[in-house]
């Protein structure tokens, strides 16, 4: 698995790219990216709609020019290089079946532009369509089939091709819940079996998270991070990625002491010593990041290193959970707990923050970012 | 209002506003187009004898079409230049509509209206201002005398059938040109970039994608102007001199100087017939072949 | 190569609209030449022929009668085309099929043909024939022009715009007057307009069905067929660049609309 292939020279990468930019007259889609794909793994960008992740994956696929910067794949420049000449294959939203062909033609198209023998494309086709049960609809129409039958068809049609990397373009974004799940099963299973390079693009965390071996988080153009899911969820490195991935109450402050894996903060609940995420600098704007389920409430409360009485504003019933939403001298602070709490809407309870689970992030959330407070 | 008797009564307007909307459409073309059409048949079975109308029926007529070489090769005559003419704007318009669909981005309206003004100005003005270009003594015979290319006019420019081509497909090209933007206009570039991503060169990507998804809008304009030009009776008369006789033009005489409106009815007839069986045929041979079940499936 | 292509596309286009409209230029450049005949050399510039038309009574005359016509073809073909294309666009019923068709099929019939029928109805009817027999004749092979512009703007228009409308109390017919209406109403305009120039252009029919009095076209129609008089290249060019004014004129009325719409929509929306 790539450990830390971001960091490494490019030396057994499938897919480089560096400095990748990209400019639609003013607007910076991409603002030098850089990054690698190892060549067996299932590597997602993830990141809200506008980040540029479907732009990077246009370019990678050759439908856009790149602006600056550059890709190459297996050591080869893939720039000036037409879409059908690059040994990449994608998956489109839209599926984009050729509605005047049928499945199997549709599968067989790419095999058939290189001139394989009819027996040859026959046997592949239908050995394709038999690794995701699809068979039997081999004679019907696109327009014949169901969304999920489709992003299935839509799916075969490009890794038939072998190429040496997929690019899928949120293939699930038009199933339902259910059709989606049981997909991404299929998907990651797919690429196991495969042993190809998956490239996907999101804006669903838990389907990042669920699918990828190695997640990008982009945002307004830029990486923000890299990493594997658990090490993106534990230790975010900024205050976009710990909001964007699961969400986290993020205090912002200044930092006053950093070293190599602590740092502590001045904030308004006072100065706060915690984990520090890499790149935090004494004197830099900060956030001190604990997520919902790492605050406590009442008596449990009285363990923590930081301590604070809260206004509750809301309490939402989520099942097994519930959903506690305080206000701090006007700040925000939201905490999960267990069905059972006794909490009541109005009440003036004592919050903490439990040990082991804080964390110090750069940055602040920007207003842009913060819609729900 | 209960909510059984609020849905009849949404029912009931709706249904009213319907037939408000069809009837008298509807009736309006039944009553001015297929009345007289229907009586334009009836007539065909008459006789004329001098001046007089015999209103007994006689299949005579008919059997004066169909016996008569001269009558069926006018209406073979027909079909073939509809669908010569129909095949030669069709290769003509569609670079232009393509050009006009994938590679204008801010002027697309200008360029398609621009594309139908010469429409506007009617059947004499066009047929007029061709006869001044192509003329022995026009612009084009002068033009040429004057550059010093040719020392005589050539008098085979007006009054050929080379002018009757030339101006019907002046004509009929701006249809042609709609129908085909309109399909090449609606074709989702995503099917070109998914035929490209799996390789296909960009010669490969016409004819495997381009062409199959817009045939739709080929055939219908093929149709269009097919129809269209077997039915036109000024550009031929007015500047196809000898060349210019059409079964319309026959049919023009029986209603003028000849006076056989039973005859004239007749051809009338056996055109629209020789017409509307070439159109359900075309009709029904592409929804049959590969290209058109796909896309009639889809249902668009 | 690709470079190659998109060149000789647009070569091709260009060369296109080129032929297009090259013999109605070539005819106003000798509308305004003094030679009588339209040859090169050319000769001086004038104005004689203009005048020529402008003086001639019997054209004027002609022009008064087309006009009588147009306008009321206008309005016919106008309602027309905006209950057909409602019918089409927003309901559905059985035989739907069968409705276009006849729709569209005075567009196919050839107009000699359609107008001997009309000769042969008007004659078995006893009605005579006049401009009102024009007006009806015309109007039945234009409205399939104004159906189907009205019919794709109507498509366009979002449909859950008018189920906002019920919605928020409309009855159908406050619906259609608030609503769908103004949505259609650049497609009514474009359609009107074509109608207009459609009607003032049209030969075929209208020389079948008129009686004594008859529009310009017609009345010139001899004229154009035989005789060759530079004077006619004038009056051409005249009913051209009318045509063009009215068209120009109903797109910038278009583009003004809404425009001034998207400045409303803005100002509205400004905090």
């Amino acid at each position: 698995m790539p450990q830390g292939v971001a960091a490494a020279n490019g030396a057994g990468a499938l897919l480089v790219a560096r400095g990748l930019t990209k400019h639609y007259g003013d607007v910076q889609a991409v603002r030098g990216v850089d990054f690698e794909l190892p060549s067996n793994g299932f590597v997602t960008i993830l990141g809200p709609s506008g980040c540029g992740k479907t732009t990077i994956l246009r370019m990678i696929g050759g439908f856009e020019s790149i602006t600056a910067g550059d890709v190459t794949i297996d050591g080869r420049s893939l720039a000036g290089m037409l879409p059908n000449r690059r040994p990449v294959n994608t998956v489109f939203q839209s599926y984009a079946l050729f509605p005047h062909l049928t499945v199997f033609d549709n599968v067989a198209f790419g095999l058939r532009l290189r001139r394989h023998d009819r027996a040859e494309v026959r046997e592949r086709v239908v050995n394709a369509l038999a690794t995701v049960q699809m068979t039997a609809m081999a004679m019907r129409y696109p327009s014949q089939l169901s969304g999920g039958q489709q992003q299935r068809v839509a799916l075969v049609r490009a890794f038939i091709n072998e190429p040496r990397l997929l690019l899928l373009d949120e293939p699930l974004g038009a199933l339902d819940l259910k059709m989606r799940r049981h997909m991404q099963v299929e998907l990651k299973d797919l690429q196991r079996r495969l042993g190809l390079t998956f490239l996907y693009v999101t804006h669903d965390q838990e389907e990042a998270f669920a699918l990828s071996d190695w997640v990008i988080v982009m945002n307004a153009g830029r990486i923000e991070q890299q990493g594997p899911p658990a090490a993106i969820y534990h230790a975010p490195d900024n205050a976009f990625v710990a909001d964007f991935i699961g969400g986290a109450n993020l205090v912002a402050g200044t930092v006053v002491a950093a070293s190599a894996e602590r740092a502590t903060i001045d904030c308004p609940f006072g100065t706060v010593a915690a984990a520090g995420a890499e790149g935090v600098a004494v004197g830099q704007e900060a956030s001190l990041c604990v997520r919902a389920e790492h605050v406590r409430i009442g008596p449990e409360a009285a363990a923590c290193p930081v301590r604070f009485a809260a206004r509750v504003r809301h309490v939402v019933f989520q099942g097994n959970t519930k959903t506690v939403e305080a206000r701090v001298e006007g700040l925000p602070i939201v905490a999960r707990v267990g069905h059972g709490a006794p909490v009541e809407t109005g009440e003036t309870v004592t919050m903490g923050f439990a040990d082991g689970h804080l964390r110090i992030v750069r940055g602040v959330l920007a207003p842009a970012d913060d819609e729900a407070r | 209002m209960s909510g059984a008797r609020a849905r009849r009564s949404i029912e009931a307007q709706r249904t009213l506003a319907r037939r408000v909307l069809v009837l008298p459409t509807g009736l309006f073309v039944v009553v001015t187009c297929l009345l007289p059409l229907a009586l334009l048949f009836t007539y065909s079975f008459y006789r004329v004898d001098f001046v007089t109308i015999i209103k007994e029926p006689t299949l005579a007529n008919y059997w004066a079409v169909v016996a008569s070489p001269t009558y069926r090769k006018l209406i073979a005559k027909a079909l073939l230049y509809g669908g010569g003419i129909a095949a030669l704007t069709a290769v003509i318009a569609y670079p232009l509509a393509f050009f006009i669909a994938k590679r204008v981005r801010v002027y697309k309206a200008a360029l398609l209206t621009a594309m139908l003004v010469p429409l506007y100005t009617g059947d004499l003005i066009r047929i007029f201002a061709w006869r001044v270009v192509l003329g022995a003594e026009g612009v084009l015979n002068s033009f040429l005398q004057w550059a010093g290319i040719t020392s005589q006019p050539i008098w085979a420019l007006l009054f050929s059938p080379f002018a009757t081509i030339v101006v019907l497909t002046y004509n009929y090209l701006p249809f042609m040109v709609i129908a085909l933007w309109a399909s090449l206009e609606a074709l989702d570039q995503a099917y070109v970039e998914a035929a490209m991503d799996l390789g296909a060169s960009r010669t490969q990507v016409f004819l495997k994608v381009v062409l199959p998804l817009t045939s739709p809008g080929l055939v219908a304009g093929l149709l269009m102007v097919l129809v269209l030009v077997a039915g036109d009776y000024l550009t031929p008369q007015l500047v196809g001199g000898s060349s210019g006789v059409t079964i319309t033009s026959a049919v023009h005489d029986m209603f003028g100087a000849a006076f056989d409106w039973p005859l004239g009815s007749a051809l009338a007839w056996s055109l629209l017939a020789a017409l509307a069986t070439v159109v359900a045929g075309a009709v029904y041979a592409f929804a049959r072949s590969p290209w058109g079940r796909g896309l009639i499936l889809r249902g668009g | 190569m690709r470079g190659l292509l998109e060149r000789l596309l647009q070569v091709h286009a260009g060369l296109v609209y080129g032929l297009m409209y090259a013999p109605i230029l070539l005819m106003g450049l000798f509308s305004f030449n003094s030679a009588k005949f339209m040859a090169f050399p050319l000769g001086a510039f004038t104005l004689a022929w203009y005048r020529e038309v402008f003086g001639d009574s019997r054209i004027l005359g002609g022009l008064a009668t087309t006009f009588t016509v147009a306008i009321p073809v206008t309005l016919t073909t106008t309602v027309l085309g905006t209950m057909a294309a409602l019918a089409l666009v927003r309901h559905a019923f059985r035989f739907k099929l069968v409705y276009v068709v006849l729709l569209v099929l005075p567009f196919f019939i050839p107009k000699i043909i359609f107008a001997v029928a009309q000769v042969i109805f008007l004659s078995e009817a006893g009605v005579a024939k006049g401009l009102v027999t024009v007006w009806i004749a015309q109007s039945v092979i234009i409205a399939p022009f104004a159906t189907v512009i009205i019919a794709s703007v109507l498509f366009r228009a979002d449909r859950r715009l008018e189920e906002a409308a019920a919605d928020l109390g409309a009855t159908a017919w406050q619906t259609f007057r608030l609503v769908t209406l103004p949505l259609m109403k650049n497609g009514i305009v474009a359609a009107a307009f074509i109608a207009f120039v459609l009607s003032s252009a049209e030969y075929t029919v209208s020389f079948f069905t008129s009686g004594r009095v008859q529009p310009l076209s017609v009345l010139v129609a001899s004229d154009f067929r035989f005789n060759l008089s530079p004077s006619l290249n004038a009056l051409a060019m005249l009913i051209v660049l009318f045509n063009v004014v009215v068209i120009v004129l109903s797109e910038v009325l278009r583009r003004r609309t809404a425009r001034r719409r998207a400045s409303q929509l803005a100002a509205m929306t400004m905090p």
